[in-house]
C-alpha cells in the first residue's frame, strides 16, 4: 500500500470532473488524492451512466474492479463519448492486459505502484490541451 | 440462452434490441429514457436480462436499474443450473425471475394483450398501424429501444370474431393463452401507451365469407376450421417435440380393436 501522504494531492477544479471507477477503500483514498476533483463509483455499470448523463473530462479505471469486463466498459464508453480519453489503473500483473486495451481505446495505463503518480500530470496536461495525452508510441 | 427468450419472443410476435453486456444496456435503457422525453411511446417498458454468466459487478444493474427506472419491468432468466443466481437476481430487485424456457412461453404470451371486450373504445391511436408493421427483425442487436405498444403492433392483429375460429390455436393466441404470469403490469401511464390499439374490439359475429385481414401471417391464414381435422399439408406445420411407437398389440388396443380370441 502506497502511503497516502506520498501522493502530491491535486487541487480540485471546479471546471474539471474526473471520474474515478475504483472500489477498493485503500486505493480508492489515493486515488482521490491524486486526482483532484474525482467523482469517485464504486460500479462500472453506475460509471457508465454518470458518464453518458454528463461529459466527463477524463475517467480513470482501476481495472480489479470490473472483473474481466474491462473490454466492454472500455467499448461501452467510447461509443457513447469518444471524446472522453480512459486511463486505466493496472497491477504490474496486469500491464500487457493494460497494453491491449490501448488498442482498444484507451488513453494510457498506470501501473501501480509507482506509475501512476503520473497520472495527475497526464489529466493536468490533457485538461490544458483539450486533448487526452496518450503514452508516447502506444497510443491508439 | 437469450436464444431461448429471443425465440419467445419472435413467438409472440414482439421486438426487442439485444445487447451483449451491462454497460450496453444500461446505455441502451439511458437511450430509451431520452428517447420518452420526445414520445412517450417509446417507453423501455422491460428488460429481460439473462443472468447465466453474471459476476457479481453485473448483478449491480438489477439496483441500478431499479433506481433509475422504476416503471420498467426487470425480467431475470438463468438456465436450469442457475437457479441461485436467478434468486440473487430476484434479492436485487428482479420482477419476475424465468427458469425454463416453458416460464419464457408462459411469460411471452402474458406480454400479448387480450382483445377489448365488446363496445370498449379503443385507446388512442398509435402508429403505424398494424398491418404496416414491419417483420420482427433478426437477432442484430439495435440502437433504438422498442416502444411496447410497438412491438404489440408488430405482432399479428388478431383476425375477426368469424375469422378467428377459423384459426388453429396458436400459442399466442390471447384466447388460448393460460392465465398470465404472475407478471406485475406497468403503471397506468404505460399501459395506456402500450394497449393495442389496432386489435379489433370483439364485435357481434360477422358473415362467414368474411376473409381474415390481408396482412396476417401464414399461421393466422389457416384454411383448417377448428374440430376439423387439418388437410395433409397442414400437417408438417408446427414442430416435432417427440414421436411414440407403437406395438402392435398398442395400437390395437388404442383402436378399441378386439384381440382374436
Amino acid at each position: 500500500m502506497i502511503p497516502a501522504s506520498r501522493a502530491q494531492a491535486v487541487p480540485a477544479r471546479r471546471d474539471r470532473r474526473v471520474l474515478l471507477v475504483c472500489r477498493s477503500a485503500g486505493r480508492r483514498t489515493l486515488l482521490e488524492r491524486l486526482v483532484g476533483g474525482a467523482e469517485t463509483h464504486a460500479s462500472a455499470v453506475e460509471a457508465v451512466l454518470a458518464v453518458l448523463r454528463r461529459r466527463p473530462q477524463a475517467v480513470v479505471l482501476n481495472l480489479e474492479d470490473v472483473e474481466g469486463r474491462e473490454r466492454d466498459f472500455l467499448a461501452a464508453l467510447r461509443r457513447s463519448r469518444p471524446e472522453v480519453p480512459i486511463y486505466a489503473i493496472a497491477q504490474p500483473e496486469d500491464e500487457p492486459l493494460a497494453r491491449g486495451l490501448l488498442r482498444e481505446g484507451a488513453a494510457d495505463y498506470f501501473v501501480l505502484p509507482t506509475d501512476i503518480y503520473r497520472l495527475p500530470r497526464t489529466l493536468e496536461k490533457a485538461a490544458r490541451s483539450g486533448q487526452p495525452v496518450c503514452r508516447t508510441g502506444l497510443a491508439p | 440462452m437469450s436464444d431461448a427468450i429471443q425465440d419467445g419472443l419472435r413467438a409472440a410476435g414482439l421486438r426487442a434490441a439485444v445487447v451483449s453486456n451491462v454497460f450496453d444496456a444500461v446505455v441502451e435503457a439511458e437511450h430509451a429514457a431520452q428517447a420518452q422525453a420526445g414520445s412517450p411511446a417509446r417507453a423501455l417498458t422491460q428488460t429481460i436480462v439473462c443472468v447465466d454468466h453474471f459476476g457479481q459487478q453485473d448483478f449491480r444493474l438489477f439496483p441500478l436499474m431499479r433506481r433509475e427506472w422504476p416503471e420498467t419491468l426487470i425480467v431475470a432468466f438463468h438456465s436450469p443450473g442457475f437457479d441461485y443466481k436467478g434468486r440473487l437476481a430476484e434479492l436485487l430487485g428482479a420482477d419476475v425471475v424465468l427458469g425454463s424456457t416453458a416460464d419464457v412461453a408462459e411469460w411471452a404470451k402474458s406480454l400479448v394483450p387480450a382483445a377489448p371486450a365488446a363496445g370498449e373504445t379503443p385507446a388512442t391511436p398509435v402508429e403505424p398501424p398494424a398491418h404496416q408493421a414491419p417483420e420482427p427483425p433478426a437477432r442484430t442487436p439495435s440502437t433504438d429501444a422498442p416502444p411496447a405498444a410497438y412491438q404489440y403492433l408488430a405482432r399479428a392483429p388478431e383476425p375477426p370474431p368469424a375469422a378467428a375460429d377459423q384459426a388453429p390455436p396458436h400459442p399466442t393466441s390471447p384466447e388460448s393463452a393460460p392465465p398470465p404470469a404472475p407478471v406485475r403490469q406497468p403503471p397506468p401511464a404505460q399501459a395506456s401507451s402500450a394497449a393495442p390499439t389496432e386489435v379489433k374490439p370483439a364485435a357481434p359475429p360477422a358473415p362467414p365469407s368474411e376473409s381474415p385481414p390481408t396482412a396476417a401471417p401464414p399461421a393466422a391464414q389457416s384454411k383448417t376450421r377448428l374440430g376439423e381435422p387439418p388437410a395433409d399439408d397442414e400437417w408438417v406445420e408446427g414442430n416435432v417435440i417427440g414421436t411414440v411407437e407403437l406395438t402392435d398389440e398398442e395400437l390395437r388396443l388404442l383402436l378399441g380393436e378386439e384381440e382374436d380370441a
